[in-house]
């Protein structure tokens, strides 16, 4: 890859403008350079809840990190101060040696096309074909609005098929996305994350929305990808047993408050389900949503004769 | 907040049973109150506008008199009937193509989850009411006055006029749309227009392009009656003879339009039905046209996944179809005949024709002719939505296929109502107000016949969307059809009644005001006549007026469809 590829750097103060990794020692050596710090975060969406609680994590290059929590426990809030979707009400957040909040929006655009992002759901665009989804990552480090792929520059074009041959895809790159089956779909996602030639990727729920069998493969997809480039990954997940084998640190979260911090070698099955424990008492069940209580509410607040 | 909601109180799952008062939503309420007062105002209206049996009978006369005198039809040459339609063609499809591309824009910043600021959204969703809010007519008068005769006044008219009913529509399914990709795209820092175009332009193209046939159609009727103010084509060569009383001519043109009207919303249905289908079938079949091009290419050694999309029947079809719409496009300005000239002109002037309008009429006796058109023409708008409303609920329950399943019972209805809808509202008027004679009648009758078309399309597909499962339950009991409708269709599908009984009554507002171009009542007659004579300040009266009416109904409707929500 050459050195024109990789985006310019957003302002002055990002300090590293060559994503060229400096050779990481391994994990004896002097620690890894931090990429995000959040010191004190504290997101308030309204007078009553709190997504963020007085957060305050180091997460260094190169490492995997895994959030655990309920729904609502404020993961995926966490991953999108990661990148300035959303501001925080205190605190300061520093991510690649950029202050992000009241960051300025074209600082914030910039800053994120040196951050990957997949969804629990995809977010494909449906009727486009594989090879021009991936081309988007791109969009950022291109001038103007575009659609169809022939307006994307050929070297983006050979680069996004570089990619899709990365997850094994490059066989689909002219077939509609939404034609993919999930874990397809995501590998498709992935490939345009990588386009990006990102310097951390994040991951809300990747798996989510799979079978266990894709769930498998994208997960070891993201972790190859990491090792290769040493790049650092945060990743919000619902399932415990893959944290464990995924994750080089796992941050547990309950009602937006970090409750656990542990190096995933350090740690045993029993503690990371404390971090549900005592919310429910079924360990084995965490995915206890909000909506599963919903329908409780519904049930209960019919009348009698709307039931028949 | 979440806690109290997520966790109900055991102990009594079942609430108390409530008294009569607390039963009453308030929605249901006003959309009670609502629909009385339509059926109230309407039996008035019609006692008002002295619409009964036997003077409909008393008019059988006129009716023999005047089929006497349309025959024989008086066909123009089919090289001159061409020309009259390739000119409307023109003219409509410039003005749809117009009103598509300015409602693109507006509904960007209209819609709330791709406005880039409260202020914009304010600001582009008022342009839109206020652009279906002022007639096409009026804009045509207007028009008229700054850029003299040529295409271009109906053009700009239909064109603006329409961004009221497109601009609403796009903004409405450009939130329909799900977030997920303009997210993505916000991830990779593109901007905004990138996220607009990248992000929601595929998912949403399939609705630009349906509802701008639509209105294509829509348009296709309302530029017969532009015809009456001078907007070139078939609506002027009809109003021109029928003006001068050559029934044979202008009723042959009607006829000819009829078949047009009818035969685009055919082509244009079945456009929209292909756009969002499926089209499976046709496409294989075509498919062979494409030998299966290889997803490799050589390129002096090296062997490597092609870059460029091959090209599919997909490909090739959307690059047919944007070739062939722009080719139909630049056709349309010369087919128009656009006098870019008298526009520059026109421009220029803007100023001066403006102050034409200004200061506005304010003399009490013109004032009271006014109100007295505008009276008329609210009773108009009241009593068709009533009578046309006691015919189109059956038609629209017999054209149901879910209600009385009977193959022939349904296919005759829908093809009645197809008919009926073909029809344009003001050749319906011309007929009527030779038959009943001018005035309010023929108003009404004509405005109550499109109204089952209208309606009665509206409550075939509402009762076929309704939930079948809840009927299948009823049956299973043992319920006759007829109960099942009574007990378990009319309630399922009662609020969308009541939202298209508002619609229409939205709609026959809007028509009232300007079918008294041709005599059929209403305050029409005296803006078109204020504009004859050249009486503009009278014309800025009338056009607030008509204003102050469609927006309060407007408004009504709008508190009917939150009260149903």
């Amino acid at each position: 890859m050459s050195s024109s590829l990789t985006p310019p750097s957003a302002t002055k103060k990002a300090s590293q403008p060559t994503p060229q990794p400096l050779p990481v020692p391994p994990a004896a050596a002097e620690p890894a350079p931090t990429v995000v710090r959040f010191d004190h975060v504290t997101k308030q969406f309204n007078p009553q809840v709190r997504g963020l609680d007085d957060v305050s994590v180091e997460i260094a290059r190169g490492e995997i990190t895994v959030l655990l929590g309920l729904s609502g426990s404020g993961k995926s809030t966490f991953l999108r101060h990661v990148n300035g979707l959303q501001q925080p009400t205190s605190g300061h957040i520093n991510v690649l040696g950029q202050a992000m909040e009241h960051a300025s929006k074209p600082t914030l655009r910039s800053m994120r096309r040196r951050i990957g992002f997949i969804f629990q759901d995809f977010n494909l665009v449906g009727p486009m074909s594989v090879l021009e989804n991936v081309c988007t990552g791109r969009l950022g480090a291109l001038k103007g609005p575009r659609l169809g792929l022939m307006f994307y520059p050929k070297q983006v074009r050979q680069e996004a098929l570089e990619q899709l041959e990365r997850v094994g895809l490059v066989d689909r790159a002219y077939q509609r996305a939404d034609t993919l089956s999930g874990g397809q779909q995501q590998r498709v996602a992935i490939a345009r994350a990588l386009i990006q030639h990102p310097d951390i990727l994040l991951a809300d729920e990747p798996v989510a929305s799979l079978d266990p069998v894709s769930s498998r493969g994208v997960i070891e997809l993201l972790q190859q990808i990491s090792r290769e480039k040493s790049l650092t990954v945060i990743c919000s997940l619902h399932q415990v047993e893959i944290a464990l084998n995924f994750g080089d640190r796992i941050i547990g979260l309950r009602s937006g408050k970090v409750v656990m911090d542990e190096r995933t070698a350090e740690v045993g099955r029993d503690e990371v389900l404390s971090i549900y424990s005592k919310v429910s008492d079924v360990p084995d069940y965490p995915d206890f949503s909000e909506s599963a209580g919903a329908v409780e509410v519904d049930l209960a607040g019919l009348k009698p004769e709307d039931r028949g | 907040m979440t806690a109290t909601l997520v966790t109900p109180p055991r102990t009594s799952p079942i609430p108390p049973e409530k008294g009569f008062l607390q039963r009453l939503q308030p929605g249901r309420v006003v959309a009670a109150v609502v629909m009385l007062a339509l059926v109230v105002g309407g039996i008035w209206a019609s006692i008002e506008l002295k619409i009964n049996i036997a003077s409909l009978i008393d008019s059988r006369d006129n009716a023999i008199n005047f089929i006497g005198r349309m025959f024989p039809l008086d066909f123009p040459s089919p090289g001159e009937t061409a020309a009259l339609l390739w000119e409307t063609l023109s003219i409509v499809l410039l003005a749809t193509a117009l009103s598509v591309v300015l409602s693109f824009f507006l509904a960007l910043l209209a819609a709330h989850n791709t406005s880039p600021g409260t202020a914009s959204m304010m600001i582009s969703r008022f342009l839109i009411v206020l652009a279906r809010a002022i007639p096409d007519l009026v804009l045509a008068v207007l028009f008229f006055r700054m850029f003299g005769l040529g295409g271009l006044p109906g053009i700009l008219a239909m064109g603006l006029h329409s961004i009221g009913m497109v601009g609403k529509l796009y903004a409405d399914s450009l939130e329909e749309i799900h977030g997920g990709t303009y997210t993505a795209m916000q991830t990779n820092g593109a901007t905004w227009w990138q996220r607009v175009v990248t992000g929601y332009l595929p998912l949403w193209t399939p609705q630009l392009i349906s509802v701008g046939l639509y209105r294509f159609d829509i348009n296709l009727r309302g530029s017969v009656l532009l015809g009456y103010v001078g907007v070139g084509g078939i609506g002027l060569a009809m109003a021109d003879a029928l003006g001068s009383l050559q029934y044979h001519r202008g009723m042959a043109l009607a006829f000819v339009i009829l078949v047009v009207c009818i035969l685009v919303e055919v082509l244009s249905g079945a456009l929209r039905t292909a756009i969002h289908g499926n089209p499976g079938a046709n496409r294989n079949r075509l498919a062979r046209l494409f030998p299966e091009q290889s997803l490799w290419v050589t390129e002096g050694n090296v062997r490597r996944v092609r870059d460029t999309p091959p090209w599919t029947v997909g490909r090739a079809g959307r690059f047919l179809a944007m070739a062939a719409v722009l080719v139909l496009l630049i056709a349309a300005v010369f087919g128009a005949k656009v006098d870019l000239g008298a526009a520059g002109a026109g421009l220029l002037k803007l100023p001066e024709t403006l102050g034409h309008f200004f200061p506005m009429e304010t003399d009490p006796e013109i004032l009271t002719a006014i109100v007295d058109g505008m009276v008329v023409t609210i009773q108009i708008a009241l009593a068709s939505t009533l009578i046309g409303a006691i015919v189109a609920i059956p038609v629209g329950v017999l054209a149901a296929r879910n209600v009385f399943p009977n193959r022939w019972l349904n296919t005759t209805f829908r093809v009645l109502i197809v008919v009926i809808r073909g029809i344009p509202e003001l050749i319906l008027a011309i007929v009527f107000v030779v038959v009943s004679g001018l005035g309010g009648v023929a108003g009404t009758l004509a405005l109550a016949v499109g109204t089952v078309g209208m309606l009665g399309k509206l409550v075939a597909d509402s009762l076929e969307e309704t939930d079948v499962r809840v009927q299948d339950a009823i049956r299973a009991n043992g319920a006759t059809r007829l109960q099942v409708f009574f007990s378990a269709t009319l309630h399922q599908v009662t609020p969308a009644l009541v939202a298209h009984v508002m619609y229409i009554f939205d709609n026959h507002i809007r028509s009232a005001t300007l079918l008294g171009v041709v005599g059929a009542g209403g305050i029409g007659f005296l803006l078109l006549n204020a504009s004859r004579v050249l009486e503009y300040p009278t014309v800025t009266t009338i056009v607030l007026a008509i204003l102050v009416v469609v927006l309060v109904v407007e408004a009504l409707s709008i508190l009917v469809r939150r009260a149903l929500r």
